[in-house]
């Protein structure tokens, strides 16, 4: 998982709680990287899994909860790496179908090889997006955090939900997202 | 108390000092973050490139092996329906083993709904159902382009009023086999969340699949074509070898005519000159004896004269019998060589065999066994009660003299209806015949038998009057097992 991800938890942890509770988790976890998080290089995923651990357990917030809280904290963040692919975009939905070539290229960016989640799309209807998240990071409701932020940043009220969930034992995830 | 103060003040210092550290340390690696993006960004632009075509290359690799799978098994396989099953597996999977609906629609509203079952991996044919001509309405009038896959929004009291599908969008995909039939496949699935690429690739089937039936029709047809020039070339070669057996018959015949004709007249003053020979003859005997008892000096018993009056009578009687014989086979050629019908009426083809079978009786009755398993109340047929006798009795005669070789045997009579033609089959279980004899059976003069056992007439006689009743007689033989002779007569009137 690329670094700025780390990075991001770090100041969503510290602004949202403080940064004592960041610090405990890093030293409880006795990460590989000692949590020395450059945003440019790719960590391994468990690190990320064993933080979430711990912090929803120092927190007393569920994983999920937290998670995508993450994803509605983070998406300015990505906001900003997408600017040049989305600086014309105007609408929610394509904002959305833009997403998974952003973060196909940043991760490619610091290792060519590197696996990458896969969001494919499905439009049934004109007020009705489906993604098909793929990915073995199980990062989905850090996926639903992100559309969250995405639909306020484009004012849009939203309802979103997983018919399927890799968390669950799924192949994959399948997020619907709604326009009210 | 102020030592404690003193410290907790320095402490606040130094955490305060120590947070403005944290922060300088944090805008340093964020200054140094921001130099590394820029050179990760500049080395990417350069060869963002080599990355797309690697990616490019990689996706169409999957795309083209998925294609070329299908594609083998497309044109391995040797049913239409196969085929649907194959295209139909290979795309679900594809799709997340989603279920399917073909139907299938002829221009005479003929309709087929099969289901595809992603568990079972099988296409079962469903039950029509009233509740299913809503479904094939809304299919069969949706303007779809060909060999294309759209999803189709199912309306809401159609979802509603069937148990076939759980999801309201399934993929839609329309095939023309001909002008007359029609073919749509619905996959139920939950999504199309796929690449671009995946649903070019899905397309990209759907029209090789579409070419594959096609191709399949055409072969159908050809082999079809080939299978009914093969059977009308067989009937071709049989009508053509009847033709020429006909031929042969009606030169026999007209031969026959002929020498029957040429015959006849000196066979005819022949005979009666013999007959009057045979008077003369008595009338000399008489003289021979009144002589005798006149003069017993004259010797009319003893030498040449003795031997003669004795041996005259003899040979004018043996002259008399062959002429006999002779104008009987004219009279057989006659018969052979006739055209045209004469009297014919109807009549019941069971009593003429019967009647046929009382006339051979005597030969039968003591030796053989005859069974006899003729259909009651047959239509009749038109023909002549005399000519049909002769040839029954002619088979009969020719199943016991095979059976005769033999010691012991049964002859089967049967008669039934078939096809709006009376058949009658006579069988014998005597030596049969071979082959190369079958060949010759019907022609005149061509006989198995001994010289003078028989004048090689009676099948060839037999074989014209079934053909001026309209009729066929086929033989089959094995030998040492037996024969029959097969007659087929129509029932309508000649």
């Amino acid at each position: 998982m690329k670094g700025s991800i780390y990075c991001g938890l770090a100041d969503f942890i510290e602004k949202s709680y403080g940064s004592t509770h960041w610090l405990k988790a890093v030293k409880a976890c006795e990460l590989p990287s000692n949590a020395e998080f450059i945003s440019t290089e790719i960590y391994d995923d468990s690190e990320f899994e064993l933080l979430i651990d711990k912090l929803s357990i120092f927190l007393v917030i569920e994983k999920e909860a937290l998670v995508r809280d993450f994803g509605a904290y983070f998406f300015p963040t990505l906001m900003s790496l997408a600017l040049s692919h989305v600086k014309d975009i105007t609408d929610l939905f394509s904002f959305l179908h833009a997403v998974d070539s952003v973060i196909h290229i940043e991760v490619q960016k610091a290792d060519p090889l590197a696996y990458t989640p896969t969001l494919l799309y499905d439009q049934p209807h004109e007020n009705e997006l489906m993604i098909r998240y793929v990915s073995s990071r199980k990062m989905c409701h850090f996926a639903e955090g992100l559309i969250l932020g995405a639909a306020k940043h484009f004012s849009q009220k939203i309802t979103i939900s997983q018919s399927k969930c890799m968390c669950k034992g799924d192949e994959y995830c399948l997020i619907s997202i709604v326009m009210s | 108390m102020s030592n404690k103060h003193s410290d907790v003040v320095e402490l606040q210092e130094k955490i305060s000092l120590l947070t403005e550290a944290l922060e300088r340390e944090k805008n340093a690696k964020r200054l140094v973050e921001e130099k590394l993006t820029t050179a990760i960004d500049e080395n990417f632009e350069k060869n963002k490139s080599f990355f797309k075509a690697f990616e490019q290359a990689s996706s169409r690799q999957i795309q083209l092996q998925f294609l070329a799978s299908i594609t083998n098994e497309l044109f391995s396989v040797h049913s239409i329906e196969e085929m649907f099953q194959h295209f139909i597996s290979r795309i679900s999977e594809l799709l997340s083993d989603c279920n399917g609906i073909t139907i299938s629609i002829t221009t005479n509203d003929t309709y087929r709904l099969a289901y595809y079952s992603a568990q079972q991996k099988k296409i079962n044919v469903i039950e029509w159902h009233e509740k299913h001509a809503l479904l094939v309405d809304f299919i069969t009038t949706y303007e779809a382009q060909k060999e294309h896959w759209i999803r189709l929004e199912l309306p809401n009291n159609l979802v509603a009023n069937q148990t076939l599908f759980e999801h309201s969008l399934p993929l839609f995909f329309k095939l023309s086999i001909s002008k007359e039939e029609q073919h749509y496949i619905l996959l139920d699935i939950e999504h199309y969340c796929y690449s671009d690429n995946l649903k070019q690739t899905l397309n990209t089937a759907a029209q090789q699949f579409s070419i594959a039936i096609s191709r399949r029709i055409v072969e159908i047809d050809l082999s079809y074509n080939y299978h009914t020039q093969k059977l009308t070339l067989r009937k071709l070669e049989a009508a053509q070898s009847q033709l020429i057996h006909n031929e042969k018959m009606a030169s026999l015949g007209e031969l026959s005519a002929g020498i029957a004709h040429e015959i006849n007249n000196p066979l005819g003053f022949i005979s009666s000159n013999l007959q009057v020979l045979n008077d003369y003859r008595g009338i000399f005997e008489e003289a021979f004896k009144k002589m005798e008892s006149l003069s017993s000096k004259i010797q009319w018993s003893n030498g040449e004269l003795a031997f003669a009056r004795d041996d005259i009578e003899e040979l004018i009687a043996s002259c008399i019998s062959g002429v006999s014989r002779i104008s009987k086979i004219v009279t057989s050629l006659k018969t052979f060589s006739r055209q045209g019908s004469q009297e014919y009426h109807p009549l019941s083809i069971n009593d003429v065999i019967n009647s046929s079978l009382q006339i051979v009786w005597n030969k039968l009755k003591y030796d053989y066994n005859v069974v006899s398993e003729l259909t009651d109340q047959l239509p009749t047929i038109n023909g002549s009660t005399g000519e049909l006798q002769q040839v029954f009795v002619n088979l009969l005669i020719n199943a016991f003299q095979a059976m005769e070789i033999v010691g012991s045997g049964t002859i089967t009579l049967k008669s039934w209806l078939e096809n709006n033609v009376i058949k009658v089959a006579i069988t014998d279980t005597g030596c049969g015949i071979d082959n190369n004899t079958i060949k010759h059976l019907f022609e005149p003069f061509y006989t198995t038998k001994v010289e003078g056992e028989g004048t090689g007439l009676g099948l060839s006689l037999s074989y014209a009057i079934l053909e001026k009743h309209n009729a066929k007689i086929k033989v089959n033989s094995k030998v040492n097992e037996g024969t029959t002779f097969m007659i087929t007569f129509p029932i309508n009137p000649l």
